[in-house]
């Protein structure tokens, strides 16, 4: 406990108070353009916070999953079941469900589960993260509680090669070639990971040390890029192959388990965006396949699906003046699912039309009104408007922004179709979103990037699977809730010396509670949701001079309960992990050589995420990493 | 998530589907009341709720307090065995061995190849037998070991279990796809044959005659078309002979059933509470106690018979449970943990 204290005091005193000389270069806040919002502007001018994670960062992260970025970089929390098995994204107090993947900003949530398991995705594989909060349903539609954003960029002047040998059999080889003739760029890239996942922990059950079981973990994933550019017209073809084959593993009372699952997903995203006039047009058509398949041997389970998917999206921005633009975008989502578990193959369509202004009446106010319709096949139409506004109290340096909007979520395909208990008259969880936060950048005083935004989120029709009073659970528009906090975000880099310093950290305090009784006598009004811990903190510092840099990354997680009543058991106690990493690079003509260990839990933490799931103690990754430019 | 979302909608069904027994002392005084909390499945929350009647004091998690551990993943039943209380817990395919009294854990029966055991019943001094619903067994247990000796096939997702003499029932559910008893020779542990009864037969209750009373919860066919599902029935079997002494439709998806100590009026959850007369097999009032349970419970004693039924609530959070008199007025009530799947009485 001492240590967790000692790092984040010491972490916000430099925050605060380094008088140290700028990095000169530093890519600061303000040029920051983020695109998860829609609005192609420096993130310091959105109506809402966005957090981006950059290759950099995600490069660190280099062996693990993209729930253990989100982990690191943002105020996500992720409840995992332990490496190799299941990870979600938790939001402002809400689940996998509630919040939005995107890639290349078209959804990718499993369309019969609606979550996105973020165990299957290796950090690595992506240019950069865009973690925004306040995305609401007039961005994208189906979400209620922000979304993650990945885009993929392979280098065209890079070619990459690496391997990673780590703790409990970690194996990852990885790399991406790029190649830039005239107006055309073409990239490869791709990872093969083999993760036996064997580590030592203490069973409750047993009562002694064991080695994890049945937690193997098998990810090969490859992306293919083509790219055209001239005179302002610009053509992207981005390909991502994604095969899964592993254990899952259950909690430490259920034994080894027999249950295996295989995911493969066949994602292709074409772009074109070309500019007529004052008309800046952009059209996208999206196909993927994805296959989740499930077997469990002792318990007679055979599940197989398929899900299909064919979205087009025309995007049209008109730029009337220096003060108003419109964005217009119509979109059109076509999504099969074909699975054993349904009588029979389910279809959703889904047509939208969005408006989006984008109003600057004078240099420092940005207003942001949006709406947009989504019509359904299955259930109807679903209305989002939203209102933001960005106000530059000193341009550049201390900006304000809120953000008022309407979300919703539309069921899943097992919410409606799962026949025992599936409901097609299932309405959308609806939510009323309303945020605020001011901004602070390192022009001001040179204290670094801050932001502290406030939210408040009231769900009605919220979907949960209940006894609906018969034998079988029943989806139903269930739930009232509320959930309402803050989150705070720090990045500073300096110079002491020669030495080059970065610090950065998310916190957040999230008070998420069931709003309204259920039921006669409903003992859980007012009790934090389960898995929400009220505070998280994470926190990262690094030190560079020359060729070497040393890096500590720092995860606090408050207490949390497994149940929606409180007071039933013991809360699962906090956590604070603490991992580092020493990388050293050398760089001889065109070739850069990095050899990096990272040693995970260096304080080995006995913990747990999710209840009687344990994590892994000590663990080391060592990486070695071979570039080569090929420019000329 | 995605793989607790596919497997529990399928475990969930079959655990509330099927009903469950735990041993009862009838004696002078009613000294305790145990509830055994399921859980949810896969959390391995399950628990002890310990009611004093004459205190009316409640404790929660009492395995959990005396022994320092959880228990496991989905508490099903408990069968008493001499100053021994044999805990079946399901999800986690093992059987803890404690006191009786006082739930001190003395053992723990592991059972291979994550069969699930669900009822446990002596056949013999040092033989017991424990139905495995997804192992489509019987496991034989030493009672002296505490260890599976060995394993007998039976028909598949056998839930319920009896004894009667050299024979033992049981019944094979099938989620609803199967409607046989297996019978066993408990001197050779092999199955010598097979009885057929309703559709989804899910557990046995036997009678001091030995009379064995089946309760088959009927069929559910497609589950999104209720149109299509078989009635509940209730056999009546002849536990010395083998032989089925009479059936009955009771309609709906049968739970729980208890009878009294008289041997003359049977309780089944069904909806309702149903009575039934025991003699003239019909049911006396479909509606006994208007209220639907998650599970029953029976208790004898010189303070006289109550009935108890136990509510889940919405499954995730603590239930509660409420005794009722023999004229179906309440009687008293405490909370218990989660999933109150089935009681256990402490006589003396």
């Amino acid at each position: 406990m001492r240590f967790i204290t000692l790092f984040i005091a010491v972490s916000l005193w430099l925050s605060a108070n380094v008088q140290a000389q700028v990095v000169s270069d530093t890519l600061k806040m303000k040029e920051i353009t983020v695109t998860s919002t829609r609005y192609r502007i420096p993130v310091i001018k959105q109506p809402s916070h966005t957090v981006l994670i950059d290759s950099v960062q995600l490069a660190n992260t280099n062996g693990q999953s993209l729930g253990e970025a989100l982990s690191r970089y943002s105020s996500i929390f992720v409840r995992s079941n332990a490496p190799g098995a299941v990870s979600l994204a938790s939001f402002r107090g809400f689940g996998g469900e509630q919040t939005r993947v995107l890639w290349e900003g078209m959804p990718i949530n499993h369309s019969m589960l609606g979550v996105l398991d973020l165990s299957l995705i290796r950090s690595g594989a992506f240019s950069s993260v865009e973690v925004s909060s306040g995305s609401g349903s007039s961005t994208y539609g189906s979400g209620i509680s922000g979304s993650v954003s990945l885009a993929s960029l392979i280098n065209s002047e890079e070619f990459t090669a690496g391997q990673s040998i780590g703790s409990n059999s970690n194996y990852i080889t990885f790399g991406n070639i790029g190649f830039e003739a005239g107006n055309w760029t073409l990239g490869l890239g791709g990872s093969i990971q083999e993760n036996e996942n064997d580590y030592r922990y203490y069973d409750r059950n047993t009562e002694q040390e064991e080695n994890r079981r049945h937690a193997t973990f098998d990810n090969d994933q490859f992306q293919l890029q083509a790219g055209w550019n001239k005179e302002g017209k610009r053509f992207q073809s981005k390909f991502w192959y994604l095969k899964s084959d592993h254990e899952i593993p259950e909690n430490v009372f259920v034994g080894s388990g027999t249950s295996r699952q295989y995911d493969s997903a066949y994602r292709w995203v074409n772009s074109f965006h070309f500019r007529k006039g004052n008309v800046q047009h952009g059209i996208k058509s999206y196909l993927a396949q994805t296959e989740l398949d499930y077997f469990d041997s002792n318990r007679n389970i055979e599940s197989i699906s398929t899900g299909r998917e064919w979205n087009n999206e025309w995007t049209a921005t008109a730029y009337f003046s220096p003060v108003v633009s419109l964005t217009n975008i119509t979109s059109a989502y076509f999504t099969e699912v074909k699975t054993n578990n349904y009588t029979e193959k389910k279809y959703r369509n889904l047509l939208s039309e969005q408006l989006m202004a984008e109003i600057s009446p004078t240099k420092a106010l940005g207003i942001f009104p949006t709406i947009r319709v989504d019509h359904y096949s299955d259930f109807g139409a679903a209305v989002s408007p939203s209102l933001g506004i960005n106000y530059q109290i000193i341009e550049d340096e201390i900006y304000f922004h809120s953000l008022v909007s309407r979300n919703f979520r539309a069921p899943t395909f097992n919410d409606l179709y799962w026949p025992q208990g599936g409901n097609e008259d299932l309405k959308p969880e609806t939510a009323i979103l309303t945020e605020a936060g001011i901004g602070i950048t390192d022009q001001w005083k040179n204290i670094g990037d801050h932001n502290l935004t406030f939210f408040r989120m009231d769900i009605s029709n919220g979907i949960k699977w209940n006894p609906g009073g018969g034998t079988f659970f029943r989806a139903q528009n269930y739930l009232s809730l509320l959930s309402y906090g803050v989150e705070w975000t720090a990045f500073k880099e300096f110079e002491v010396g020669t030495y080059k310093l970065s610090y950065s950290q998310s916190s957040s305090y999230t008070r998420s509670t069931i709003d309204e009784a259920r039921f006669e006598g409903d003992a859980a009004v007012g009790d934090q949701l389960p898995y929400v811990p009220k505070w998280k903190y994470s926190g990262s510092f690094s030190v560079s001079r020359g060729e070497f840099r040393t890096s500590l990354y720092g995860n606090w997680v408050s207490e949390r309960y497994s149940t929606e009543q409180n007071d039933i058991r013991d809360p699962e106690p906090s956590y604070f992990v603490l991992d580092a990493s020493i990388n050293y690079s050398k760089t001889i003509g065109k070739t850069q050589l990095d050899l990096s260990l990272q040693v995970n839990n260096i304080l080995d933490e006995q913990y747990e995420v999710v209840r009687l799931y344990p994590q892994p103690l000590r663990n080391f990754l060592i990486t070695l990493t071979i570039k080569h430019k090929n420019d000329n | 998530m995605k793989r607790p979302l596919l497997i529990a909608f399928v475990i969930i069904i079959s655990l509330t589907a099927a009903c469950k027994k735990s041993d009862s002392d009838s004696g002078t005084t009613l000294n305790g009341v145990f509830v055994l909390n399921e859980g949810n499945f896969g959390k391995a929350n399950a628990s002890i709720t310990a009611y004093d009647p004459v205190t009316g004091e409640v404790s929660q998690n009492q395995y959990e307090n005396e022994n320092g551990s959880p228990i496991g993943d989905i508490l099903y039943s408990a069968t008493e065995i001499g100053d021994r209380l044999y805990l079946v817990v399901n999800n986690s395919s093992k059987i803890e061995v404690v006191d009786k009294e006082t739930l001190t854990k003395i053992a723990t029966i592991r059972i291979a190849n994550e069969a699930s055991p669900r009822e446990l019943v002596q056949v013999s001094e040092n033989k017991a037998y424990v139905t495995n619903l997804f192992g489509n067994s019987v496991s034989v247990i030493d009672l002296e070991t505490n260890e599976e000796a060995s394993i007998i096939a039976v028909g598949s997702n056998p839930e319920g279990i009896a004894v009667v003499g050299e024979r033992v029932y049981v019944a094979n559910s099938g989620f609803g796809n199967s409607n046989t008893l297996s019978v066993i020779n408990t001197a050779t542990d092999e199955v010598t044959g097979t009885i057929t009864v309703g559709d989804n037969p899910v557990s046995i209750l036997k009678q001091d005659n030995d009379q064995l009373w089946v309760v088959c919860a009927g069929a559910y066919g497609d589950f999104s078309d209720p149109n299509d599902d078989t009635p509940g029935m209730i056999y009546v079997i002849n536990g010395t002979t083998a032989e089925v002494v009479t059936s009955f439709e009771v309609g709906g998806h049968p739970g729980d059933l208890v009878l009294n100590d008289l041997d003359d009026v049977a309780y089944l959850m069904n909806g309702n509470v149903m009575s039934i007369d025991m003699n003239t097999f019909e049911v006396i009032d479909s509606a006994f106690i208007e209220k639907n349970f998650y599970s029953l419970g029976f208790s004898t004693s010189d303070e006289g018979q109550f009935i108890w039924g136990a509510d889940a609530k919405n499954f995730a959070q603590s239930g509660l449970a409420i005794q009722y008199n023999l004229n179906g007025v309440k009687v008293d009530s405490f909370p218990t943990g989660i999933i109150p799947g089935a009681f256990y009485f402490s006589a003396e």
